[in-house]
């Protein structure tokens, strides 16, 4: 009777540790999230998970620029980066992207990246007065840090296995580099779409002081952007503020938060200056387009236009948005001027 | 550490095994107590390191009293502090912020007080080492040895979530020399029963508690039909989540050649609230009866106050499953109905004893029917009291409960479907191109549905088949695959489904 048991004993846990060892030498060699290696020639890979792919990409991939921040970022078309700037760029951005977010994976670039030209960073200045240490979305952490032993969440995984390695088989379809992230294929523009989920502020609060972020500021740029800067000096850091709607201001304006975002602009661009390697775009008040609701779907994002235009404009010395010690005050007080006087209004009809 | 995790699956359980069976192994059966005693302080303190004082403090405090009672001088005066002292301990971690909160509410005293953390398990250790003080004090435990009493109150499967084990169920099996040898028997048993309940908690109730925290944390968008469904999937989660622990719990015991008591018997299938609880949390039934209802009177005492020491021991049952007051009126909602039932009972028996009535009333079929009839009231009824007691505040359960009763909304959200459409089966429903046809969306969520009813109206219990078969290729074959299937399914990919910056 013993022996009976003890016979299936043998075989269901030779089964289970002959299938499990088989999963995870699936994994491990075809390895959808790069954690161990570059995409493997003749197999295919979907990569759409920004959260648990960058770090893979960031550890495995040959590069010498990098792309990083918020949904604003993730429509740049990349080969359009080589083809303008020369440069072999990844994407490695983060929807709703915090200062945070772009320190865990500047960590691993810095780290494992090799020689970088350049790095492209888009900043929203709302998630950079947010309470530093946040992180848009929780991190699945085992594949950012150095232990193989929590590997074991990523050997083992069924999402991994049916999602990323077998369905991509299946529908015989790699998703091309330059477009990784891309949403805007899906996301129709048009000034009717973005009115349609767009609410006007109900009542319009007091400003708030204009000094009302910059602890917070200082504390996430001291904490996550400053020491790559100046610890990576062969590096160019071309920071840049992405152009969202006049609807988006309209929001701040209701809030009162407006000024203080203005002000933390300027805070945050007068510290960057003053480093060698940091150049800076200022987008935000190209009028023209921001005020013209059908270049967007929503009240902050674009349409991918915007996004080669900008590429364009980050490859041209002689760039209309490009911030100086000279000009920048004029640029930020003239921006705040206009806004402040701006009939938001006129722009739902 | 959770029973579905890697390090406990991987790391912890083999190494509890082979250390302990080893150390047995070469007679060493002190060696072998002790060593399961450090591993389960280690499984305690994987959760929380700063708690482990906590249960150690208990265990030491309780075996003195335990001592103390046995010179059986000032037993009463001992098992009276110690008892005070097992409450209070609890009182301050589990009850100290919500009274302090209701006393500030009442009193507007502004108080500011540290938030007390709730230390993992403590309603459960702290009943069961109520249980053996008070068994002390009547001089139905003799003396035991500190080891044997921290293994009693440590052993891991049953630390954090029960069963609440009494001590002559379970000393007597640590103290077995016949135990301290491997039986192939009951490995294999062990190692089934944990692969299903494994496979319960994993593959059903974790899913199921998506949809669940969804609609809760969306109930006021919700109409009649999905906020029902809501309450139906946290009735099935909270069914699988149990009764998956359960059987964990079970499993690692006979792994260790220990036999667990049964904490749950299908008590979806009871025929009324007496019953149910009768085969839910079994232990926690049994440990209420003996050392509350009993001492209060029980039944001896006339029927109103039999009624009444009913209704107050479900109050207390209600408070001990979490400091609310959600959880008080869920309390007293199962208290009045089973003192209703008991009455109803009562008042059938004299019904009946008219002549063709009873005739009636015996036939096969209408007895059958009768069950049928009142298992589905039985269900309804705990499935609303559900409500009460995952609902963030009584206004929330209120609001959802009249949802509820409303009748309206014709259809299922769209939202909900998507929590059930896992990978394995959503990829089936496709390939099938089942999508295409009218409600293609919904079909994974009815298999989950139909699923989790079958299993739990029409199957037999794992309790009720425990031992029951001998193993064949087969089942060992689908056993294995069950193993592998919830060890991958441990760990998932976060997504996010919208982008905002």
């Amino acid at each position: 009777m013993n022996k009976r048991y003890g016979r299936h004993i043998a075989i269901l846990l030779f089964l289970v540790l002959g299938m499990l060892v088989g999963a995870a030498s699936l994994v491990a060699v075809v390895d959808p999230f790069f954690l161990y290696h570059k995409p493997l020639q003749g197999l295919y890979y979907t990569i759409d998970n920004q959260l648990s792919q960058n770090p893979g990409i960031a550890r495995n991939f040959d590069y010498d620029s990098v792309i990083l921040g918020s949904s604003m970022t993730v429509n740049f078309d990349t080969a359009l980066f080589a083809e303008k700037m020369g440069l072999n760029t990844v994407k490695l951005s983060y929807n709703a992207a915090f200062p945070k977010d772009n320190d865990n994976i500047l960590k691993l670039v810095k780290q494992e990246g090799g020689e970088i030209k350049e790095i492209f960073l888009g900043i929203d200045i709302y998630n950079y007065g947010m309470s530093p240490g946040l992180t848009a979305y929780p991190i699945p952490e085992y594949l950012y840090d150095d232990s193989l032993i929590n590997d074991v969440k990523y050997l083992l995984n069924k999402d991994v296995i049916l999602q990323y390695i077998l369905m991509p088989q299946f529908k015989r379809e790699s998703t091309p580099l330059n477009e990784i992230y891309w949403f805007w294929e899906n996301v129709p523009c048009g000034k009717e779409i973005v009115l349609a989920s767009y609410q006007r502020p109900e009542k319009i609060e007091e400003m708030l002081p204009r000094d009302f972020y910059r602890e917070n500021i200082e504390e996430n740029m001291r904490s996550y952007i400053l020491p790559y800067v100046e610890s990576m000096p062969e590096t160019q850091f071309t920071v840049f503020f992405p152009p969202y709607s006049i609807l988006y201001w309209y929001d701040m304006y209701g809030d009162g938060t407006l000024s203080a975002e203005l002000a933390g602009e300027k805070q945050i661009i007068e510290q960057l200056l003053s480093y060698p390697n940091v150049r800076i775009f200022y987008f935000q008040n190209d009028l023209e387009f921001i005020t013209d609701l059908n270049n967007y779907s929503d009240y902050t994002h674009y349409r991918h236009e915007m996004n080669d235009q900008m590429t364009e404009w980050f490859s041209k010395e002689d760039c209309p948005y490009r911030l100086t010690e000279e000009n920048y005050e004029q640029v930020l007080d003239e921006m705040e001027e206009w806004l402040l006087q701006c009939d938001f209004d006129l722009f739902l009809d | 550490m959770l029973f579905n995790s890697y390090v406990f699956i991987f790391v912890f359980l083999p190494a509890a095994l082979i250390g302990y069976f080893l150390l047995n192994h070469f007679k060493c059966y002190r060696g072998g107590k002790f060593f399961l005693v450090a591993m389960s302080l280690w499984f305690y303190a994987y959760f929380h390191v700063s708690y482990l004082w906590i249960l150690l403090c208990s265990i030491c405090v309780n075996y003195i009293c335990h001592l103390l009672m046995l010179q059986r001088r000032h037993v009463r005066l001992t098992a009276t502090l110690g008892i005070c002292l097992n409450i209070g301990i609890l009182f301050y971690f589990k009850y100290f912020n919500f009274v302090m909160e209701n006393l500030d509410r009442i009193f507007r005293a502004g108080f500011t007080f540290a938030e007390v953390l709730l230390p993992l398990g403590i309603s459960f250790f702290t009943f069961q080492q109520i249980a053996f003080l008070v068994d002390t004090a009547k001089g139905t435990v003799e003396r035991q040895s500190f080891l044997d009493y921290a293994l009693f109150v440590t052993f891991f499967p049953q630390l954090i979530a029960g069963p609440i084990v009494s001590h002559e169920e379970m000393l007597p099996q640590f103290k077995d020399p016949a135990r301290k040898r491997l039986s192939a028997e009951n490995v294999y048993w062990g190692l089934r029963i944990f692969i299903l309940g494994l496979a319960k908690k994993v593959l059903l109730a974790d899913i199921f508690g998506q949809a669940v925290n969804w609609g809760f944390q969306n109930y006021t968008v919700l109409d009649g039909l999905n906020t029902f469904l809501t309450a139906l999937f946290y009735t099935l989660q909270l069914y699988f989540d149990f009764s998956g622990y359960c059987d964990m719990a079970r499993g690692i015991g006979y792994l260790f050649q220990i036999q667990l008591p049964v904490n749950f018997l299908s008590p979806y299938k009871s025929a009324n609230i007496l019953e149910f609880w009768e085969r839910w949390h079994i232990t926690l039934t049994r440990f209420f009866t003996r050392y509350v209802y009993i001492p209060l009177g029980g039944s001896r005492k006339g029927s109103l106050r039999t009624y009444l020491n009913v209704f107050l021991v479900f109050c207390i049952s209600g408070i001990w499953h979490g400091a609310g007051w959600t959880f008080l009126v869920w309390g007293m909602l199962h208290g009045g109905l089973s003192v209703l039932t008991r009455m109803w009972h009562r008042g059938k028996q004299k019904l009946l004893s008219a002549g063709s009535l009873q005739i009636f009333f015996e036939k096969r079929v209408v007895k059958k029917l009768l069950r049928g009839i009142s298992v589905i009231l039985t269900f309804l009824f705990f499935i609303a009291s559900l409500v009460v007691f995952r609902a963030d505040s009584l206004t929330q359960a209120g609001y959802m409960l009249k949802n509820m009763f409303s009748l309206s909304g014709r259809s299922v959200y769209l939202e909900f479907t998507g929590f059930f459409q896992v990978p394995e089966l959503w990829y089936a429903v496709k390939l099938l191109n089942l999508d295409l046809f009218p409600g293609g969306a919904y079909y994974c969520m009815a298999v989950f549905l139909i699923v989790s009813l079958v299993l739990i109206f029409c199957c037999r219990n794992l309790y009720e088949s425990e031992k029951k078969s001998r193993p064949g290729i087969f089942g060992t074959c689908c056993l294995s695959v069950l193993a592998v299937w919830c060890v991958v399914s441990l760990s998932g990919v976060s997504t996010f489904l919208y982008f905002n910056f």
